[in-house]
Parts: C-alpha cells; sequence; structure tokens
C-alpha cells in the first residue's frame, strides 16, 4: 500500500462528492413529496430522504406510459447490442485471420472511423434515412450502430492474440471456417464479447440526439427522449422526474451489476501479459 | 499384395515459396507406407513443419501434389483431407472437458450421440483417461494434455496422423515415457504416422523409417540403423547420434601400389590397389564409439590421431571427451554443407573404467570402427574404409 499525500486525499474524497452528489439527490428526491425537493434542494438537507414513499413513481406510471418507453428501450438496444456482436465480431475476425484482397485498406478505414464523431455525420444520416422512409421505427434506432468501429477493432486485437493453433486444430478436426469462428473461437472470446456487449448497451442505453432526430411517435419513443418530453409535461414535477431517472437507470445499475465479473476479466485481459 | 495397397501418403515435387520470397520446400518426394510411422528429422528451420502443414492442408504448396489414402488431396481444405494432427502446445480447446475434446472431431462429422459416446469411451480406455473426463484442459498436467491431443487425434480413425513435435514440451523423463507409449499405441492403431521433431534420438528409437530433412531437401530417407550405419551425407552423418559422427578433414593419395589417408596429422596406409575415392581432399567421418586412446605412453607411431582433451564428460555408464584436433577442425576448403554439420570439437566415447583423461591433457587415439569418407564440397557419401591395423 502506498500513502497517499493527506491534500491529495482530500481532493479525491471532493472529486467522489461532485460525482456522487447529483446521484444521491436523484435516488433520494424520488422518494419525496414533490413540495419538499424544490424547496430544500439548496440545503444538505435535500440527501435527506423525509417522509419517504413510492407515490412520484406511481405517478410517472399513471401519467405516461413508461413500460412501452422501457420495452421501446430494451428492443432498441437488445437488438444493437445481438446485431453488434455478430457483425462486428465476424468483422475483426475477418480481419485479424482471413487473407483476402484490401484486407489492410479495410483494417486502416475501420481504425480512421473511430475518430469521426457520431454528431459529425448525424445530419446527413438524419438525411439519407428520411429519403429511405425510415424515420420513428426501431430499424432506424438499429441499423446505423450495430456497424461499430471501436468494437471491430476491440474485436480484431483480440483475436490477434488468440493462438493461432486452435483454430488450425479446429479445422483439421474437421470443422469449416464458419463452424471454427462458432465453436471454438467465439467460446474462447468471453472477455471481449462481455467488453462489446455492455459498451454497446451503454452507448444505445443513453442515446438521446439521434431518437430525438428520428421518432416522433410514442410507439417507439426511447426512454432518455421519453425523459426529455417528461419534463416539459404540466404540472412539473421535479419528484416525478427524478422518478422516473431513477427507474431509467436501474436496468443499467444491474446490468453492471451482472456483468462485474466479465468486466474485471476483460480488464485483465487487456493489461500486461504474465 | 503387400506393396499395392493404396493407402499411405504419397508426396510428389512438393515445393512451398512463401510470399516473403523465403523457399520453405523445394521439389520433395516421400512415400509413408500404409501403417508406416516415418520420423521426419532435421534443425529447426529445415522445413519440417511446412510439409506437415501442407500435407495438413493449413498451408498450400506452391507446386507439387500430395495423395493421402489413394486420393488426391492437394487442393482439398483441411477438414477435407480425413488428417488428425496433434500439435506441439497440444492446441486443446480451452472451453472444453476432456470429453468434449475428444468428442469434438466427432461432433464436426456429425456422428450420431451414440456412437460418439462409445468412441469416446473407446479411445479413453485407450489412453488411461478415463478418469479425467470431465475436466478442462487448464486443470491437467502436461503428460495428461498430451494424451488428451493424441486421443482427440485417434478418436475418428484419421486415415493418416500428423505429429508435431508432440512431446518437446514435456520434461526428459516423461517424453521418454510417452515416446515409448507412443510407439505402442501406433503399433497397436497400425495408422500411417508422420512424426515430425527435432530430437534425434525420438527419430532414432520411434521410427520404422527416419527422413532427415535440411534446408528444405531431403537428404536420407531409411531405416534408422541404416541411416546410423551409412549415412548418405556428412549432415546426415554428424546430425544422427549422440554425439553424432566426428567429421576431420584429410586427403587420400595414391602411393606405390596402394594409397593412403592422412587424417589432422595422422597417417594411415590403406590397402594395395587403387584408392576407395579419387585422390584428394576428403571429410572423414569416424563416430565417437570408433575412436579409442593408443595404450601406453609416448612415443605414439604415425597412425595415431593426437588430441587436446577440452572437457570431459562423465555419465555414469560412460564417459564422453570432447578434444580439439591440430590445425583447423573445418578447412575453408569443404563445402557450407559439410563446415555447418561438422561439430566443432572431436567426441571420444570412452567406457566407465577406461582411464579417463583430464581437460588439458593430450590424448592419442586411433580408429577401431570403419571410416566414413564424404566429398568435401557438397558432403555426399565417396566410401567407407576399415580401420588401418
Amino acid at each position: 500500500m502506498r500513502r497517499r499525500a493527506p491534500l491529495a486525499g482530500a481532493l479525491l474524497w471532493a472529486f467522489a462528492l461532485v460525482y456522487l452528489a447529483p446521484v444521491a439527490f436523484m435516488v433520494v428526491g424520488s422518494l419525496k413529496p414533490d413540495a419538499l425537493v424544490l424547496r430544500e434542494a439548496g440545503s444538505l438537507a435535500a440527501f435527506w430522504p423525509e417522509g419517504a414513499s413510492l407515490q412520484n413513481f406511481r405517478d410517472v406510471l399513471r401519467r405516461v406510459d413508461f413500460p412501452r418507453y422501457l420495452l421501446n428501450s430494451l428492443i432498441v438496444t437488445g437488438a444493437t447490442v445481438a446485431l453488434g456482436l455478430v457483425v462486428n465480431g465476424l468483422a475483426g475476425y475477418a480481419l485479424a485471420r482471413l487473407r483476402w484482397r484490401g484486407r489492410r485498406a479495410a483494417l486502416a478505414l475501420v481504425l480512421a472511423l473511430l475518430v469521426i464523431p457520431f454528431e459529425a455525420i448525424a445530419v446527413p444520416l438524419f438525411y439519407l434515412v428520411s429519403l429511405l422512409g425510415w424515420r420513428d421505427t426501431y430499424t432506424v434506432q438499429v441499423l446505423p450502430f450495430v456497424a461499430n468501429a471501436f468494437a471491430v477493432y476491440l474485436f480484431y486485437s483480440f483475436f490477434l492474440d488468440l493462438p493461432r493453433e486452435l483454430e488450425e486444430a479446429a479445422r483439421v478436426d474437421g470443422a469449416g471456417v464458419l463452424r471454427t469462428f462458432w465453436s471454438v473461437v467465439l467460446p474462447n472470446a468471453r472477455p471481449v464479447l462481455a467488453t462489446v456487449a455492455v459498451t454497446t448497451f451503454l452507448f444505445q442505453w443513453g442515446s438521446f440526439l439521434w431518437p430525438l432526430l428520428v421518432t416522433t411517435s410514442e410507439a417507439v419513443r426511447p426512454l432518455p427522449v421519453a425523459l426529455a418530453v417528461f419534463q416539459t409535461l404540466p404540472p412539473r414535477q421535479w419528484g416525478d422526474i427524478l422518478a422516473f431517472g431513477v427507474m431509467m437507470v436501474a436496468p443499467v445499475v444491474l446490468l453492471y451489476l451482472l456483468f462485474q465479473p466479465a468486466f474485471l476479466r476483460g480488464a485483465r485481459l487487456a493489461g500486461p501479459k504474465g | 499384395m503387400a506393396g499395392l495397397r493404396p493407402g499411405g501418403l504419397r508426396i510428389e515435387g512438393l515445393r512451398k515459396v512463401f510470399p516473403d520470397g523465403t523457399v520453405g520446400l523445394e521439389g520433395l518426394d516421400l512415400t509413408v507406407e500404409e501403417g508406416e510411422l516415418l520420423v521426419l528429422v532435421g534443425p529447426s528451420g529445415c522445413g519440417k513443419s511446412t510439409l506437415l502443414r501442407l500435407v495438413a492442408g493449413l498451408e498450400a504448396p506452391t507446386a507439387g501434389r500430395i495423395r493421402i489414402g489413394g486420393r488426391e488431396v492437394t487442393g482439398l481444405p483441411p477438414q477435407a483431407r480425413d488428417v488428425a494432427m496433434v500439435f506441439q502446445n497440444y492446441a486443446l480447446y480451452p472451453h472444453l472437458t476432456v470429453a468434449g475434446n475428444l468428442e469434438f472431431p466427432l461432433r464436426m462429422r456429425r456422428m450420431p450421440r451414440r456412437e460418439r459416446r462409445r468412441r469416446v469411451a473407446e479411445v479413453a480406455a485407450l489412453l488411461g483417461l478415463e478418469g479425467l473426463l470431465g475436466r478442462r484442459p487448464a486443470e491437467l498436467s502436461g503428460g495428461q494434455r498430451q494424451r488428451v491431443a493424441m486421443g482427440r487425434a485417434l478418436v475418428r480413425r484419421p486415415a493418416l496422423l500428423l505429429l508435431d513435435e508432440p512431446l518437446s514440451n514435456l520434461d526428459a523423463r516423461l517424453r521418454v515415457q510417452l515416446r515409448a507409449e507412443l510407439a505402442a499405441l501406433q503399433r497397436r492403431t497400425g495408422v500411417t504416422t508422420v512424426h515430425v521433431t527435432h530430437d534425434q534420438a525420438e527419430a532414432m528409437t520411434l521410427g520404422h523409417r527416419v527422413a532427415v530433412l535440411r534446408a528444405g531437401r531431403l537428404e536420407q530417407v531409411g531405416p534408422p540403423e541404416a541411416l546410423y550405419r551409412e549415412p548418405a551425407t556428412a549432415f546426415v552423418a554428424a546430425f544422427l547420434g549422440s554425439p553424432g559422427m566426428n567429421l576431420l578433414p584429410g586427403r587420400l593419395r595414391r602411393e606405390g601400389g596402394g594409397w593412403t589417408l592422412e587424417v589432422a596429422g595422422a597417417r594411415w596406409a590403406g590397402g594395395e590397389g587403387p584408392p576407395p575415392a579419387p585422390e584428394g581432399p576428403v571429410a572423414v567421418g569416424v563416430r565417437p564409439e570408433h575412436l579409442s586412446p593408443e595404450p601406453g605412453e609416448a612415443p605414439q607411431p604415425a597412425a595415431a590421431l593426437s588430441l587436446a582433451v577440452a572437457a570431459v564428460e562423465r555419465l555414469g555408464h560412460e564417459t564422453l571427451v570432447h578434444a580439439l584436433p591440430p590445425g583447423e577442425a573445418a578447412p575453408a576448403g569443404w563445402g557450407e554443407a559439410v563446415r555447418g554439420a561438422a561439430p566443432p570439437t572431436v567426441a571420444l566415447r570412452l567406457p566407465a573404467q577406461a582411464r579417463q583423461p583430464a581437460p588439458g591433457e593430450t590424448v592419442a587415439v586411433r580408429p577401431s570402427g570403419p571410416l566414413h569418407l564424404f566429398a568435401p564440397a557438397a558432403g555426399e557419401r565417396l566410401a567407407a574404409v576399415e580401420p588401418p591395423v
């Protein structure tokens, strides 16, 4: 154990408070009567759950079709994760292992795509999907995010490090290229699968700008957009808004708890060898 | 009908040039008979693993043809060749149990479940793996992993079994034990086998026939004792045996009605008649066990070779002496193939009871077994002569 300087320790605590305070505010506020939330917002009492009840949560469920938004988010995120694992996994495998003309150029292109932020292509993409008539569907929220340069890169570098003999043994044992990928490569790629699944999930679950642009109806609207709309609905009840936020964050926390071992394994795997 | 059997492996004019221009194999012909165990041996980088990978279909040849079990397989992918392979690091599937690993090749061939169970049980019994079927590769010792790899290769009764240095990751004691098991297993199953190794002792003890490979070319193929007794090249002579054959610079001369052989300062009278090979420089090979110290002290006869002892290794049942001859060990006139093969010192193999020379001492020795004469340029065998009396 290394001893930290007292100043550094104090700074770390300060940072931790800055990050945790809003979360604590949200959770505590969601349990309080609406009138109290605003009145106590400026004081430390904001972190004390006085008169705690689940009334705000009931109100949210009564005022809007929260299950619908939750389902929309689950469908969009789930489909993106599932399709993304297949597409990016195969792409990374092809780049790392198969020999084909243009492989190097394709790899360079994928790496170049890493530096382009989504916001830069949002408008041309919006124009494109409008032409295709895809607006206000699940498809338009899923398809543009299935192929992902970062995920391809993660798979690619993982497969490069996988012992080649495993695949050669599978080939000699009677498996073709796809069968080898499915039966031998993927089962040994769990750490990278988990990492890609989690990063994709987090990205899609919190995605706001794109669904705001392309969705108009409640039937396909995901949680972040629904929350933004909910904030504008009169009467503006801060306790309800905070309760909405808690319900939106809960699945992410659940996912983190479920995947924590895989997360750690992935981190160890990506770290220095030996 | 022996000799007409369609099985086995036929390789014709096999050539492999890698994309970077390196030549892995240059035009190689080799036949392995059905049921035979052929050991492919050579120093690292000689192309033996390349040859195995070409036969397995893991690499594509630049030219040449491969037939397995009477069927042309040159263009076929690995899964269509009916070969099995054991890799140097075993390449067991980490996510499957031992039973899962053994079953894998059968599952890939869509064998019914009951038949798979039966075969796995059979091969597990053959290799003594019954108690380990539920374990994963990470929970096995090196020797157990090796057995599982063998089992996975044998379980579907392939037309051809390829072994790529299967014993080199084991410690010495286990290696010797598994070497014997491997030979017994091959005899029992009768599967045509090509075993690649860089260990000449493995080649000598294991193979029905041994093929020595150097720089992408076959130097010699034959039964181990034939290779040991009559090496076709200076390279094979020096490579086989532990230590290998000594190579000394010599010269053949016609003299009167007969001939003489001069070796590193010693002069031996041959017989009457013409010399066994053309006059001039030769590389003289002699086995370490065929050099005996002269009894008694000086003065030494002209026929004795005097050597400066550099190192002495006592092995218990015998003693190895490494000594330096007078003059150059490998003269500049020798070709690359001969110079590269020649050991840097002259080795003597002495019985444990014999007087043990000390380092720094000079010993006089005289050949007591055949002398092999090789052409100094390319290293091909010219003749063998009996030792001078």
